[in-house]
């Protein structure tokens, strides 16, 4: 297990995302879609709608979905706008409407600043008090948020949600780094003194 | 596992993985090689390394090496980082390496504790925990602190050999108990950059220190970065030679050598930088020397900084000659970056400078010099000595570089234009914005930075015959350059006001470049509130600065700069629907000179981890209130306003490793 795992997690962070239905496991998947899409009726909606993985549909103007890169580049693989909903198989409903609402708020943010900029973007833990508040949701949803900003390629979500976490951590000891994240201490006690004698010098 | 080369933040290493990878580590989820060992294989030998240095004695040669790295102990680092419950989703290492990469560099005590939590976080941890080493000991009273951030990159053995050294610092000695040692800790592989400089410890204790460095660069041989800019340590022949054996990628050199080292051997040994950053004298180094180095990269570089220390008329370097090969020019093809500081530039000069790189692929540009620009044959002998008055001078270095690039990338015969996107271009003189220099800023339009800057008082003290101001004909120039974020017409004067714009240009500037966040200039004297209230009708503008050393009241200049915007809140805003400045303004900083002055309608009550206490001031015009208050130098990195440092006139924006910032890697990227 471990080894297919591991292999799994690195595919990930090369590509960034984990891997999205492919256009042809779509067309499997759920071939209505293209049919509709296919007649020359098919006009081009402002809106689309999504399927969070416990099957609930949600309805989301185009240009807000299109925040995440994973849909964006889907329907300029498929061209046009869907009828039919798009699977979203990682996200369940309540965090796909969370996910959602970021992407309403920040529908009008100019694309991420390339080169210079993304300097400080890593460096700086600000975070605007609007994206504060939206992360103020307890620890399993803000999780899930992550994940599924991961899945769904939206990097400034993705982004905020991370520097959240930092910012828990910061200033934290050990052990509560643990017990807020519910980590388990696998070090026996030897080597977890070892390692405390070790980085003396980055504690002080 | 696929952490243990994550030595940076993600971006880059994803950005730029392959050709870095390519020399020392074989996959991701190979582990590091636990001894130095020449003998071994980087592959035949490997295993994981959970601990430091009593780990490593444990990794003894018949400990497997490929089978472990499934082996159970570490098997949980990819999916929980060893989370023991279902109570929440757990998070993959990818997304927490990049949740790490958000602990600022300098906050060693947080990536500590984070490497403490588990053995996966420490895996995942410890190379950000050692992967940067800022070496130095400004005084005597450092010269501890610099020997204990060295030692846990040190061997037992080593430690021991030095032991009289540390003696000298005043401390007890006690070694760790290590199996073999000869074992060099683990950490030494994870350490990337090396910073060497602004040590002054006495020169008595000057060799010890290099003893240390040199050990150190003996283990430490993933160093990538080596910034050797320390005035005192030498680079003797044996760190030298040391330093010829790492794969640097950038290399940073003021020359501090012995003195019988006027040609150091090791320099044509150092090959394929992508970042070469060069400070030259010539009574110290011979320029041979700097031109092999330059040589030996010349495929492979893509920054280029050239600064010349000032010396006498007779110990110049030219460029011409330093770029050229035996008469033939040293091309530089892959350059994307370059700062050239030289002491003067003749036509020769700027020739073989572009001749040598292609100014259209540059996308930053900064050119300086250091000379007094006046030499000695300017000066006429026959004439009285009453008038300290220069003849009128030859054509100045900045005014040779533009004819130049004029003569090839506007009027020449080829399409190529220039595409830079930041172009600073920076005298000690006064600097004649002529009609080269002008034609060549409107026949491109890529600019986002642009800094037209005069540092020294040269125009004042040659009563000013040399200076022509035309801000008109400076900010029609740049008109076109519409996606520009970063001016900065900063001419900084003690006597008079140089360069003022006035309201009219003012809304010249701000109708030009909507994207305008930062603005650097000094506002016309003779309509300071004109001034203010046009400065808070620009859209972006986050940050201002006002470059006139003049104002010694800086509340007062602050007031007269942010009142009309307070008007103009208050004017806009109905008095039932209350606007905060936020709401409204961008601006969030202020700088009178070199006075940061963060601005906002409230500041957080205190900041944790700071002792000090900035005192606040306020303006209020009909209710609305705006606070302010200056900012000690370290917190710029840390807020929105990162890089501002970069454009202050004293220092080169790609070349500023100041380790009291945050970041002293800011221009080097791979």
């Amino acid at each position: 297990m471990g080894l297919s795992a591991s292999r799994q997690i690195e595919t990930t962070a090369i590509s960034g995302h984990l891997a999205f239905p492919t256009t042809a496991q779509l067309h499997h998947i759920n071939l209505p879609v293209f049919r509709q899409l296919s007649t020359p009726t098919a006009v081009n909606m402002t809106n689309m709608k999504l399927l969070s993985s416990d099957n609930v549909e949600i309805s989301v103007e185009k240009d807000v979905a299109e925040r995440s890169v994973l849909i964006k580049n889907m329907l300029e693989d498929v061209g046009e706008t869907m009828d039919a909903p798009i699977p979203i198989p990682n996200v369940n409903e309540a965090v796909l409407r969370k996910v959602i609402e970021w992407c309403e708020h920040h529908r009008n943010d100019p694309p991420p600043p390339a080169d210079d900029d993304s300097d400080s973007r890593k460096k700086s833990t600000d975070i605007e008090e609007w994206d504060q508040k939206f992360m103020q949701v307890d620890q399993e949803m803000l999780f899930e948020i992550i994940l599924a900003a991961n899945y769904l390629d939206i990097k400034p979500l993705l982004d905020v949600g991370c520097k959240t976490v930092a910012n828990m951590i910061k200033g934290k000891s050990p052990e509560e780094i643990r017990k807020t994240f519910n980590i388990q201490n696998d070090f026996t006690p030897e080597e977890e003194d070892q390692i405390r004698r070790e980085n003396e010098w980055a504690e002080e | 596992m696929l952490l243990l080369d994550m030595d940076e933040d993600p971006q880059a290493a994803s950005a730029s993985a392959a050709p870095k990878r390519a020399r020392k580590q074989t996959s991701p989820d190979v582990d590091v090689p636990i001894k130095l060992d020449e003998s071994l294989s980087p592959n035949s030998k490997r295993r994981k390394i959970i601990l430091g240095r009593a780990a490593l004695d444990e990794a003894s040669p018949e400990a497997d090496g490929g089978a472990s790295a499934n082996g159970s102990p570490n098997a949980a680092s990819h999916d929980a980082a060893g989370s023991s419950s279902e109570k929440f989703p757990r998070l993959p290492m990818e997304i927490w390496l990049n949740i790490f990469g958000f602990i600022p560099r300098r906050d060693t005590a947080t990536i500590s504790a984070v490497s403490r939590v588990s053995k996966a976080f420490h895996q995942a941890a410890s190379p950000l925990l050692y992967r940067e080493l800022v070496a130095t000991a400004p005084s005597r009273g450092n010269i501890g602190g610099f020997i204990k951030q060295i030692e846990p990159f040190l061997s037992v053995r080593q430690l021991k050999e030095l032991h009289p050294i540390k003696r000298l610092a005043g401390q007890n000695r006690e070694y760790p108990t290590v199996a073999d040692e000869n074992a060099v800790p683990y950490c030494a592989l994870h350490l990337k950059r090396l910073l060497v400089g602004w040590s002054n410890p006495g020169d008595e204790h000057v060799g010890n220190l290099g003893l240390y460095l040199e050990r150190l660069l003996a283990n430490a041989t993933n160093i990538d970065t080596l910034l050797w800019i320390d005035g005192f340590i030498n680079l003797t022949p044996e760190i030298g030679a040391r330093i010829a054996s790492l794969k640097l990628k950038a290399f940073a050199f003021s020359f501090c050598i012995p003195p019988d080292q006027y040609e150091p051997p090791f320099l044509r040994d150092i090959k394929n930088l992508t970042y070469l950053d060069i400070y030259l004298q010539k009574s110290h180094t011979n320029p041979n020397a700097v031109r092999e180095l330059i040589l030996g990269s010349h495929e492979t570089l893509e920054t280029l900084i050239y600064e010349e220390g000032s010396c006498p008329e007779d110990a110049i370097v030219s460029l011409d000659g330093l770029l050229s090969d035996g008469g033939k020019t040293i091309s530089l093809k892959r350059l994307t970056h370059l700062c050239v500081r030289p002491s003067f530039l003749t036509k020769a000069d700027a020739r073989r400078l572009l001749d040598a790189i292609d100014f259209a692929q540059l996308t930053y540009l900064e050119f300086s010099t250091t000379g007094t620009e006046i030499r000695s044959s300017d000066y006429d002998d026959d004439e009285e000595e009453e008038e300290f008055t220069p003849h009128e001078p030859r054509d100045s270095s900045h005014q040779v570089l533009f004819q130049e690039l004029h003569k090839k990338y506007v009027q020449g015969t080829g399409s190529e234009r220039l595409a830079l996107k930041t172009f600073r271009c920076r005298s000690n003189f006064a600097v004649n914005p002529d009609k080269d220099f002008l034609s060549l800023l409107s026949s491109f339009d890529t600019l986002e930075t642009f800094i037209f800057e005069q540092t020294g008082h040269q125009q004042v003290m040659t009563r000013s015959k040399r200076t022509l101001e035309d801000p008109d004909a400076l900010i029609q120039a740049i008109r076109g350059h519409q996606n520009l974020r970063w001016l900065g017409i900063n001419v900084i004067s003690i006597i008079k006001g140089c360069w003022e714009i006035n309201t009219v240009n003012l809304v010249k500037i701000r109708d030009a470049f909507p994207k305008l966040r930062h603005l650097s200039c000094v506002g016309s004297n003779a309509e300071p509130r004109e001034f203010g209230g046009t400065l808070a009708t620009f859209p972006k503008l986050s940050c201002y600065h006002y470059p006139d050393s003049r104002w010694t009241n800086q509340p007062t200049i602050l007031g007269i700069i942010l009142q009309p915007f307070l008007t103009k809140l208050a004017e806009e805003s109905s008095s039932d629907k209350y606007q905060a400045w936020e709401h409204k303004y961008n601006l969030s900083m202020v700088v009178i000179n070199d006075t940061k002055y963060e601005v906002a309608s409230t500041f957080p009550k205190t900041r944790k981890g700071k002792g000090r206490k900035q005192p606040v001031g306020t303006f209020s015009y009909d209710g609305r209130t705006v606070c302010y208050r200056p900012l000690p130098l370290g917190d710029v990195y840390d807020g929105g306003h990162a890089n501002f440092f970069f454009m202050m006139p004293q220092e080169w924006r790609i070349r500023n490793y100041n380790s009291t910032k945050s970041d002293w890697l800011q221009g080097i990227k791979f």
